[in-house]
């Protein structure tokens, strides 16, 4: 029934949510490079992360490996780097008997989830092995080869290569994001985050099963992308309009990426909602912002709960913003605490009221998009609940008609205005 | 032009209530939740700046004040309304902002900065200036201090 699959794809959803923001509260202003990871990995794709160092490309990658039963590997390729430092070296006794087998136990041939930080300054024997594996997940060396367990592979490096081979190589990569170091406004809590983190260890967040993002990848296929594939087709066409030339491969790909953020919203018909992910096939930092503009009227139906960051970074402007305020809202509203007598309900009427105040900010009545006019009904009427139940509740107490005037020294000082 | 205008979409963090009765507002952050104990206000003449707390790096507490308007913080110690923006390249700003305060003798560690757009104009080289001498906890003001 596409009922019952709907609603398992949504509880799934809610519990990789969850995850995530376990995962995101170690970083600051890492969530959208989480959920990219994420995207890949239920894709079985393969993402780029460009950016400077010490940007926590690594320690995402590792934060979401260890957030799963998978087996992971990691390497920090440098120019001298040789193959058998990733895929292992040859197996001596194999060798006498004229064999060539390569010992590949937990090496990147059996990884299933892998990231490989300065990817471009690997040899070209092993740019060659890496594109066997990532393309045909086959690993082969001589007559040796062996099917590769590979999700998703994770590369990071500095910049984007020059060389034309180089740059065909990272074509295979289908997500590419940006990452630059936190904005002003987070580095407080960068540093607060940090210090933390010098004091003790993350909390250990329990894994989830392999079989959670190997089940959404089966159900990610079966998708119904019928109603967007016009839309799709129009989207590709105009970033060629802006130079933007696509390979083949990587359109046909990318309808994984939309079948995925359908199933994250939890529905198993992709919509306009769903087709944010095309910024991210874009691998010019200049012209994924470009496109972000260009898309601006293809994109603002853009929403995911889930995904909710990357997928405002995906867009622009006022579709962004409100793509973020949406996510925000609705993952606040599902935290919802049970009690009113909890301890953290007060707090979280205080957070609605202040996603309320950042609503009004950012919108006129009249220009309220449709998701993000239903999120701010929801909140008024938590927020107006909790209003009369207080009133009833202290309803049998006079409450002061004059706000209390304890005499304090005037912080301000004397004569200031 | 010195600003201009852009779309909203900057994080709100702090809101300026200009010719606003702060005794109810004040009451109502004094009587209220105790996050709103600990955000900090700054006042002038007929002005008053509710400063938001951080809550995570996505969210920061900020009572809805209606006819507040929203403020972000364009520099460590510039805010601005949002929907506003520098129409000078970043290092231009910089610069503008010190001559800003040369020019106006400001010595205030923070400056909230709003231009003033005349009709459709979607730029300007007004604004008006506040100067935030101090800022206080809400929980350490109180009402008469606001009259």
């Amino acid at each position: 029934m596409p009922d019952s699959k709907s609603d398992t794809a949504a509880i799934t959803a809610q519990a990789l949510n969850a995850h995530l923001n376990k995962l995101d509260a170690q970083f600051v202003g890492r969530r959208s490079m989480l959920e990219l990871i994420l995207l890949g990995l239920i894709m079985h794709e393969h993402v780029l992360l460009i950016g400077p160092p010490g940007t926590g490309k690594s320690a995402a990658v590792q934060a979401m490996a260890s957030g799963l039963k998978v087996k992971s590997f990691e390497y920090l390729i440098g120019r001298f780097t040789e193959p058998s430092e990733l895929f292992g070296g040859l197996d001596l006794n194999a060798l006498k008997d004229g064999q060539v087998k390569p010992v590949i136990d937990n090496m990147l041939p059996e990884a299933e989830i892998a990231f490989l930080d300065e990817i471009f300054l690997g040899s070209t024997a092993i740019l060659n092995s890496l594109l066997k594996i990532l393309n045909e997940r086959t690993y082969q060396r001589g007559q040796f080869s062996v099917r590769t367990p590979l999700m998703s592979c994770v590369a990071a490096s500095n910049h984007l290569p020059d060389d034309p081979l180089l740059a065909a190589f990272a074509d295979r990569f289908l997500l590419t994001m940006f990452v630059d170091p936190v904005n002003d406004e987070q580095l407080l809590s960068l540093l607060d985050v940090g210090w933390q983190q010098f004091q003790k260890d993350n909390p250990r967040i329990k894994p989830l099963p392999k079989t959670t993002i190997t089940k959404l990848h089966q159900a990610s296929l079966e998708v119904d992308l019928s109603e967007v594939r016009e839309a799709y087709a129009h989207i590709m066409r105009k970033l060629r309009l802006l130079g933007v030339n696509l390979s083949d491969r990587k359109i046909v790909k990318g309808q994984k990426a939309i079948a995925v953020a359908a199933l994250m919203r939890g529905k198993l018909v992709a919509g306009p909602e769903d087709l944010w992910p095309v910024t991210y096939l874009v691998q010019d930092p200049a012209r994924q912002s470009e496109a972000r503009e260009l898309l601006e009227t293809e994109l603002k139906n853009t929403h995911n709960p889930v995904l909710s960051t990357s997928a405002a970074e995906a867009t622009y402007g006022a579709t962004a913003h409100a793509a973020q305020l949406l996510g925000l809202g609705e993952a606040l509203i599902a935290d919802k605490p049970s009690l009113r007598t909890d301890a953290n309900y007060e707090m979280w009427l205080v957070r609605l009221e202040s996603l309320q105040t950042r609503i009004d900010a950012a919108f006129e009545p009249k220009d309220l998009p449709q998701g993000l006019r239903l999120l701010r009904t929801s909140l008024i009427s938590h927020l107006e609940n909790q209003d009369d139940s207080s009133q009833k509740e202290t309803s049998h107490e006079p409450q002061p008609a004059i706000p209390i005037t304890t005499p304090k020294p005037n912080p301000w000082g004397a004569g200031k205005t | 032009m010195s600003w201009k205008k852009i779309g909203p979409v900057q994080h709100v963090s702090a809101l300026l209530c200009q010719g606003m009765d702060m005794s109810p507002i004040l009451q109502r952050l004094q009587s209220g939740p105790k996050a709103y104990q600990d955000i900090e206000l700054a006042q002038g003449g007929n002005w008053h700046v509710i400063f938001g707390k951080a809550f995570n790096s996505e969210e920061i507490l900020l009572p809805h004040i209606g006819g507040a308007i929203p403020l972000f913080k364009a520099f460590p110690d510039i805010w601005m309304n949002v929907g506003t923006e520098f129409d000078l390249s970043p290092r231009a700003q910089k610069d503008y902002i010190e001559k800003i305060r040369l020019d106006h003798e400001l010595s205030a560690p923070e400056i909230v900065i709003i231009p003033q757009f005349s009709d459709e104009a979607a730029q300007t080289l007004a604004a008006d200036i506040f100067a935030i001498e101090q800022k206080v906890p809400v929980s350490q003001l109180s009402l008469p201090s606001l009259s």
